[in-house]
């Protein structure tokens, strides 16, 4: 009874990799940032806030490609100030030893100790109804020191050939966003540099233009509220991979509708102008 | 015989709280709430455990006024662990969710057995309680079969796995790598043989290694069968009349991938989700074998005038065992057998449910594997009949603009208004499809990635 109560006091695990480090002055390091349900819990949904050290690591990058989280809510931005804000969802859940988050690589700017931290963390389960899952929380703790690391965890460059997955582009109106206009929504993920950014352009013809493309994210209220346009994004990878995704045009142009009448009224008269021909040969 | 009865009481009295069961009935006597143990596990040097009050062996109990039934209707649970196996140089490695057990079994490890012939036999090794295992040593080329048995607290075997095939494949050279060897082979007139014939060193262009992942399994006959990635729809397929699906998805980049599985039956009723994080090896292939999907499931009156039936209902396998549980303050077990397409029907008389909100699931078997058990649909024991309304084809709650799907827009909708001050209509809105406190919070995320269809 003991082993099953200290077994139920926490469900899942917040922990980050490596746990502790010494690294040298001036050296990047890279610390990821884990989920482990301990196979009893399905997880869809977490946010929380790390704080480092800022007077002794400087937040160089965060990479965030491979992770178990599908969409952010609030996607973890390299800052300044200390904190690192992230919040995001697993459709259908995720369950597993090894989830994978986010990653942040810091450089060590001053000699001393401290740790990473996670806090306001709320990890909910996959019930349908939000359910908080018991948490425990392994902090990482670090020393800069003036000689050199060799651990494992010190930065290097992978090398990512893959392009962004495959994705589609959804168009919609609410009449509670942007004033009812039609939006276009995406979103993809990249298993090796991460997502850098995404562009869009919309053309009147299946062709795109390199000098066309507009920084977006989504959603994004498209310019063309007709649907009557060719409608491209471009997601590109840190590494510069891209993956583009396109949309035919959901209506047909004003002309277009004019020009259907025009063919019609010209068989039309066509028909008449035949019978009429035909007639005066008969007599 | 007074003694026995004495024990029957005193094991009843002690033992029987967790769960209600069938009774076994005559004329003279009952006997309430029989306890399921595996026999022999009750050992000690000053107690014994009595195993059971049921007959010792199947058929053997008899008598000219009485009949035993033949065991109970219900056993202790524990679904068919899925597996998924990814070839790689001389090796496979192996991958399964955890298995959970219910009514009286607590999975505490798992065997895998390993075979080069399909279907055994088997050479077995115990591997702890973990849910991966790289098995090494393998020949490529040659394709290995792989089931996965859990067992309970004393070593016995419990549940085993769908077979999973894998063949290990010698890793692809890299381009260079290629093309260096090859190279190295004409000038040298030895092996490798790419490189053809010429003195001069021939490029050839390896085939680009694929990275591929292969699911199987059973929803229900002639059904829609949706795969998402990544929470995006990647594949439709229709299972066949055996209700047996196979899903293949190539070119892909190696990494995690979440992979997401579900289907509707004959009437637009929707599964539960079977999900599967997954990390892809570049140029392996990953087979995920052994899918079972648990049936779907209704009712045909949302409130039951007490004492009447209540007829619950869905799609499973052809031909399956189904078992359906009715969950009130103790839980009611019914089994029935699915016909030829997979339709069951179990009429549930509600004369022992209390006047109140009650839930009921269902899960199928077939040979030896076990769905887990579907989503619950609730009903209210009460003075009337109503009927359900027609059949409800759309996500329960999370559908935002009404669509029948959640979906990025969705997504997108409730993101827009996360930490804003909602609308007034938002307010209604959020009340319907959400959880109803009037603002935006994780909570809705996680009821949106609960009900999310891609």
């Amino acid at each position: 009874m003991l082993l099953i109560m200290a077994h139920s006091v926490w469900a899942a695990i917040l922990s980050f990799t490596p746990e502790q480090i010494t690294v040298g002055m001036e050296q990047e390091f890279a610390v990821e940032f884990f989920l482990d349900t301990e196979n009893t819990e399905n997880i869809n949904a977490m946010e929380g806030t790390i704080f480092y050290p800022h007077e002794l690591l400087e937040l160089k990058e965060i990479q965030d490609g491979n992770s178990i989280i599908n969409f952010w809510i609030e996607r973890p931005k390299k800052s300044t100030t200390g904190q690192i804000r992230f919040s995001g969802i697993t459709p259908g859940g995720y369950f597993g030893r090894n989830g994978f988050i986010f990653s942040m690589i810091f450089q060590a700017k001053a000699l001393g100790s401290g740790a990473v931290k996670i806090h306001e963390h709320n990890v909910l389960r996959n019930d349908g109804l939000g359910t908080a899952v018991p948490m425990q929380i392994h902090q990482f703790f670090f020393t800069v020191s003036q000689t050199n690391s060799s651990a494992e965890f010190i930065v290097k460059q992978e090398e990512d050939r893959d392009p962004p997955e495959a994705f589609t582009l959804e168009i919609a109106h609410d009449q509670n966003l942007f004033g009812n206009k039609w939006f276009i929504v995406f979103a993809t993920q990249d298993k090796g540099s991460g997502i850098d950014y995404y562009e869009i352009q919309e053309r009147k013809d299946n062709s795109m233009q390199d000098s066309s493309w507009i920084r977006a994210e989504s959603p994004y209220v498209l310019e063309d509220q007709g649907l009557t346009r060719f409608i491209f994004v471009r997601a590109v990878d840190k590494t510069d991979n891209e993956r583009i995704a396109t949309r035919v045009p959901q209506s047909s142009p004003p002309y277009a509708r004019y020009l259907v009448w025009i063919i019609l009224g010209a068989v039309v008269i066509s028909y008449f102008f035949v019978k009429m021909v035909w007639r005066k040969r008969r007599k | 015989m007074r003694y026995f009865i004495y024990a029957i009481i005193i094991s009843v009295v002690t033992f029987t709280n967790f769960v209600y069961a069938d009774e076994f009935t005559s004329s003279s006597f009952r006997v309430l709430d029989p306890m399921f143990f595996s026999a022999g596990f009750g050992t000690s040097t000053d107690y014994q455990l009595w195993s059971s009050v049921s007959q010792l062996g199947i058929g053997t109990s008899t008598a000219t006024d009485f009949r035993a039934q033949g065991g109970f209707l219900f056993f202790p649970f524990v679904s068919t662990p899925v597996v998924s196996a990814t070839a790689g140089n001389a090796q496979v490695a192996l991958s399964w969710a955890a298995v959970t057990g219910a009514l009286g079994w607590t999975v505490s490890g798992y065997n895998v057995g390993q075979s080069t012939t399909a279907g055994g036999p088997y050479t077995y090794s115990s591997l702890g309680n973990v849910t991966s295992s790289t098995r090494t040593g393998l020949a490529n080329g040659t394709a290995y079969y792989f089931i996965i048995r859990p067992e309970d607290t004393f070593g016995n075997s419990i549940a085993t796995s769908s077979e999973i095939s894998s063949t290990p494949v010698a890793p692809a050279y890299s381009q260079s790598a290629y093309y260096a060897q090859s190279a190295y082979s004409s000038g040298g007139g030895g092996t490798p043989s790419g490189g053809g014939g010429g003195s001069s060193g021939v490029y050839v262009v390896p085939p680009a290694p694929t990275t591929e992942v292969n699911f199987s399994g059973r929803a229900y006959p002639r059904s829609t069968v949706t795969l998402l990635k990544d929470a995006q729809i990647a594949v439709n397929t229709i299972a066949g009349p055996d209700a047996h699906f196979t899903i293949k998805l190539s070119s892909l980049s190696a990494g995690n991938y979440i992979f997401s599985l579900y289907s509707e039956d004959y009437q637009q009723r929707r599964s539960s989700s079977v999900t599967f994080p997954i990390g892809l090896t570049t140029g392996a292939m990953t087979n995920i074998g052994g899918i079972f999907l648990a049936p779907t499931i209704t009712v045909d009156k949302s409130e039951v005038k007490r004492g009447d039936n209540i007829a619950i209902f869905g799609q499973s396998i052809p031909a399956g065992d189904i078992t359906i549980v009715v969950n009130s303050e103790e839980e009611f077990f019914g089994k029935v057998k699915a016909d030829n397409n997979g339709i069951y029907l179990f009429n549930f008389d509600t004369t022992p449910l209390s006047l109140d909100q009650h839930i009921t699931k269902s899960k199928a078997a077939i040979a030896s594997e076990i769905s887990s058990f579907g989503p619950a649909v609730t009903f209210k024991v009460g003075g009337k009949n109503v009927l359900t309304a027609s059949s409800v084809k759309c996500p329960a709650r999370a559908d935002l603009n009404n669509d029948c799907k959640v979906n990025l827009v969705d997504f997108s909708i409730v993101a827009y208004w996360y930490k804003r001050t909602l609308s007034a209509e938002f307010i209604s809105r959020e009340k319907d499809k959400l959880n109803g406190d009037g603002k935006i919070t994780l909570v809705d995320f996680s009821i949106m990635a609960y009900y999310w269809t891609g």
